[in-house]
C-alpha cells in the first residue's frame, strides 16, 4: 500500500484556489472526471474539476440540480472513485485523481479507502440515515467501534458527550426511529464527528428539515467551523451557503465560481 | 462491531428469524433421529451377526476353482477350447488336520479362540411341518468361546447337548415355524440320506432374523453321522481381539493355510451393501431437509438486505468495507445457523430418548423390543457441522449481494 504523494504542481485548465492551499490541501481534486452509466447512456457528470480545500476551511458548493456538486462531494470523501477514461475512451491528462490528506486514493483497495473514510471523513446526508435498530448513542459510536481506538465503553461515553454538545443528552438511549427529523440530523452530524475527522462533508444537510431545524443545523456548522473544523457543504439553501467562508459554484460539471470572504 | 450489528439485525427480524431457526432445528433433529435409527439397526445387526457367527471362518475349500488342465496349458483367453462333459471329482471336502491347524491359529496374534464345525443341510420334520435348516455340528465348550451363542439360548440349555446324544438347539424362528417346544422330538433328514430323531434341548435367539430362522446346533459327532461326513471338519470359526480388524486377519490366515477364509464383513457383504444403500438414502433425504432449511435462511437474508439498502450505504459511508458488510450478513446467517443447530442437537437428543421408549415390536432383519437408536458424539457433531456449513453457504449469496451495493447509487436513488 504505497501512498503516492502528489508531484503534479500545475493543473491544466481549471483554476486552483491559491498555491498555499494546494500545498497544505486536505482535499485535492486533480482534473477529476466522473462518467456515470455506460455506452449510449454514458454521461459526463464532472468534466475535469481541479480544486484544493485546506484543513480549516468552511466551503459551500452550490449549483443547479445535476451540476455535479454532490458527485464531487462523494469523490472528495472517497465514497466514490473518479473515472479514469472518458465517454469516448479518452485518457485524461493530467490523470483524474483525488487526494485525501495528501494521499492519492486511486490505488487504494476497497478496504483501505473504507479506512480512510472511517478515519478522515465524516459524511452527513440529506436523509438522516440513522440505523433505526440502534439507539442514538450507538449510532454515534458505530464509527468509533469500527476504528477500534476506544473501548466499547469509552466510545459510548464519547458518543453521549457528543450528543450532549448538540443538546441531545436526554435522547442518547432512545432508538433512532423514535427521534424527530431535526434530532435525527443532529445525531447524524454527531456521528460524522465521531472519529474527529479531518473534514465534515455534508450533502444537503438541511434539505429535509423545517426552517427552525435548518437554522439549528446552520448554527451548528458555523460553531464547528469557528472551532477549526474543515467543512464542505453541498446545498441549495442560500442562507446556509452564505455562512461559508468560501463558496464554490458549479454548473454542468465544471466549477464556474470560487469566491472567498 | 460486525457481530454487534448482526445480532441487532437478527433481533429486528425476531419472528422471521425464529421461523428460520425452527427450520434449521427441525432438519437437524430429523437428521439426527433418522441417522441414529439407521445406525442403531445396522449396528445391532452387525454386532449380533458377528457375535453369533464368529469373526473369521476358515472354509474347507480353496478360494479359486480348479482350472482345467487344457486351460492351464493354453492360458490365452481367445483360444478356442472346448471341453465337454467335465465332471467335478467326488471328494468329501474337509479341512485336513484340523486339530493341528487350530492349534496353529490359536497361537496367532489377534486370535482369541478357535472352534471346529461341521455344517450341512437338513430338513426338520415335526408333525406335518417341514423346514429346511442348516445343521452346525459343534463342540459346545469350544463354541461358546468363539461366539455368544451360549448366552443367546432363551429356553433350555446349551450344555444339555452333551447330556443327550441326539440333542439339538434350534433358532427361535425355526421353533416358531415348526411349532415344536422344548423337549419335543423332531426328525432330521440330511440331503445325503441320513436320518435321526433329535430332541430339542434348547432354543436360541440372536435377534438376527436370517440366523434365527435357519440355524440348528448339534454335537459334532451326531452331525457327522447325520450328514454322512465321518470325521470331517469343514469349518473353523475364530474369535479375534478386535472384530473390526477381521478382514486383514482373514487374508493372513488364508495365505497361511490355503483355505478360503472369510471375515464377517465378507460373509455378510450382501447385508452390508444394503446398509450402505440405506445410508446413502438417509443422507440424501436428511440432506435435502437441511437444504430446504438453508433456503429459508437465504430468503430471510435477502429480505434483510433489501430492507436495509440505506443502512448498507451509511455503514459504508462511515468506513465499513465490502468485507465488513459481507461479514455483517454472514454473521446474521451464522447466528440463525448456530441457534438452529444447537436447538436441533438438543431436540435430536430428546427425540432419540423418546423413540427409544416407544413400545414397538420390530422384526425385520433384526428383532428387537422398541426402536434401536444409536447415539454418538460423532453423530451430533456431524449434524451440527453440516447444518452450519449449509447455512453459511446459504448466507453467502445475500451477504455478497449486500456488499456490492454502491453507496453513491443508493444515496442518489433516495433523492
Amino acid at each position: 500500500m504505497a501512498a503516492r504523494t502528489a508531484t503534479v504542481t500545475v493543473t491544466a485548465g481549471n483554476e486552483v484556489h491559491g498555491r498555499d492551499a494546494q500545498a497544505t490541501a486536505l482535499l485535492r481534486a486533480q482534473n477529476v472526471h466522473r462518467v456515470l452509466g455506460q455506452g449510449d447512456t454514458a454521461n459526463d457528470v464532472l468534466k475535469g474539476v481541479s480544486l484544493a480545500i485546506g484543513g480549516d476551511e468552511y466551503v459551500s458548493i452550490v449549483g443547479a440540480s445535476g451540476s455535479g456538486k454532490s458527485t464531487l462531494l462523494y469523490l472528495l470523501g472517497g465514497l466514490d472513485r473518479p473515472s479514469q477514461v472518458g465517454v469516448n475512451g479518452e485518457v485524461f491528462d493530467p490523470p483524474s485523481r483525488v487526494f485525501i490528506d495528501g494521499r492519492d486514493t486511486t490505488g487504494l483497495s476497497d478496504t483501505e479507502l473504507a479506512l480512510v473514510r472511517n478515519e478522515k471523513v465524516g459524511f452527513v446526508f440529506q436523509f438522516h440515515y440513522l440505523l433505526k435498530e440502534f439507539t442514538a448513542a450507538e449510532n454515534v459510536a458505530l464509527p468509533m467501534f469500527k476504528l477500534g481506538r476506544l473501548s466499547r465503553g469509552q466510545a459510548l461515553h464519547r458518543a453521549v458527550a457528543l450528543l450532549d454538545r448538540f443538546g441531545l443528552a436526554d435522547k442518547a438511549k432512545r432508538r433512532a426511529n423514535r427521534l424527530s427529523g431535526g434530532e435525527q440530523q443532529r445525531v447524524a452530524i454527531a456521528r460524522a464527528l465521531a472519529n474527529e475527522p479531518a473534514v465534515l462533508l455534508a450533502d444537503e444537510p438541511t434539505g429535509n428539515l423545517d426552517r427552525k431545524n435548518s437554522e439549528i443545523v446552520a448554527e451548528l456548522f458555523a460553531e464547528l467551523a469557528a472551532g477549526g473544523q474543515a467543512i464542505v457543504i453541498v446545498t441549495h439553501d442560500t442562507s446556509l451557503a452564505a455562512k461559508a467562508r468560501r463558496r464554490i459554484t458549479m454548473e454542468d460539471g465544471n466549477v464556474i465560481g470560487d469566491v472567498s470572504g | 462491531m460486525r457481530w454487534f450489528i448482526s445480532t441487532r439485525y437478527f433481533f429486528a427480524h425476531k419472528r422471521q428469524s425464529l421461523v428460520c431457526i425452527a427450520g434449521v432445528a427441525i432438519s437437524v433433529t430429523m437428521f439426527i433421529a433418522m441417522v441414529s435409527m439407521m445406525n442403531g439397526f445396522s449396528d445391532k445387526f452387525i454386532i449380533e451377526t458377528v457375535e453369533s457367527s464368529g469373526h473369521v471362518t476358515v472354509h474347507d475349500e480353496p478360494r479359486e476353482r480348479e482350472t482345467q488342465i487344457l486351460q492351464r496349458l493354453h492360458p490365452d483367453p481367445d483360444a478356442l477350447l472346448v471341453i465337454e462333459r467335465t465332471k467335478p471329482r467326488e471328494t468329501t471336502k474337509q479341512i485336513k488336520n484340523p486339530t493341528g491347524l487350530m492349534a496353529q491359529l490359536r497361537r496367532m496374534p489377534g486370535v482369541v479362540a478357535a472352534a471346529p464345525e461341521v455344517t450341512g443341510e437338513a430338513i426338520a420334520t415335526y408333525g406335518t411341518k417341514n423346514v429346511n435348516m442348516q445343521i452346525v455340528g459343534i463342540e459346545p465348550e469350544q463354541q461358546v468361546r468363539v461366539t455368544t451363542i451360549g448366552k443367546d439360548v432363551i429356553e433350555g440349555d446349551f450344555t444339555r447337548l452333551r447330556k443327550s446324544a441326539d440333542g439339538v438347539v434350534i433358532g427361535s424362528g425355526l421353533q416358531k415355524v415348526l411349532g415344536a417346544k422344548l423337549d419335543d422330538t423332531i426328525v432330521l433328514t440330511s440331503t445325503t440320506g441320513g436320518r435321526t430323531n433329535a430332541r430339542v434341548v434348547g432354543i436360541f435367539e440372536t435377534g438376527v432374523t436370517p440366523v434365527d430362522y435357519s440355524r440348528a446346533y448339534m454335537l459334532i459327532n451326531s452331525s457327522q453321522t447325520l450328514l454322512d461326513k465321518k470325521n470331517v471338519i469343514n469349518r473353523i470359526v475364530l474369535r479375534t481381539t478386535d472384530y473390526t480388524k477381521a478382514e486383514p486377519l482373514a487374508k493372513q490366515i488364508e495365505q497361511l493355510c490355503g483355505y478360503k477364509t472369510e471375515s464377517w464383513q465378507e460373509a455378510s457383504a450382501n447385508f452390508l451393501k444394503i446398509f450402505k444403500v440405506q445410508t446413502v438414502i438417509t443422507y440424501v433425504i436428511t440432506g435435502a431437509l437441511l437444504i430446504v432449511a438453508a433456503f429459508g435462511v437465504l430468503n430471510i437474508l435477502i429480505m434483510a438486505v433489501l430492507e436495509r439498502v440505506n443502512d448498507i450505504a451509511i455503514l459504508k459511508s462511515f468506513g465499513l468495507s465490502r468485507g465488513d458488510v459481507t461479514l455483517v450478513y454472514m454473521f446474521q446467517g451464522m447466528v440463525i445457523g448456530l441457534i438452529g443447530a444447537i436447538a436441533g442437537v438438543l431436540l435430536g437428543k430428546l427425540t432419540i430418548a423418546g423413540l427409544r421408549r416407544l413400545p414397538i415390536q420390530v422384526e425385520g432383519l433384526v428383532k428387537s423390543e422398541g426402536l434401536l437408536m444409536s447415539e454418538s458424539v460423532g453423530l451430533y457433531v456431524q449434524a451440527f457441522v453440516s447444518a452450519l456449513i449449509i447455512v453459511i453457504f446459504a448466507a453467502m449469496y445475500p451477504a455478497r449481494r449486500a456488499a456490492k451495493y454502491d453507496p453513491v447509487e443508493v444515496i442518489r436513488g433516495a433523492h
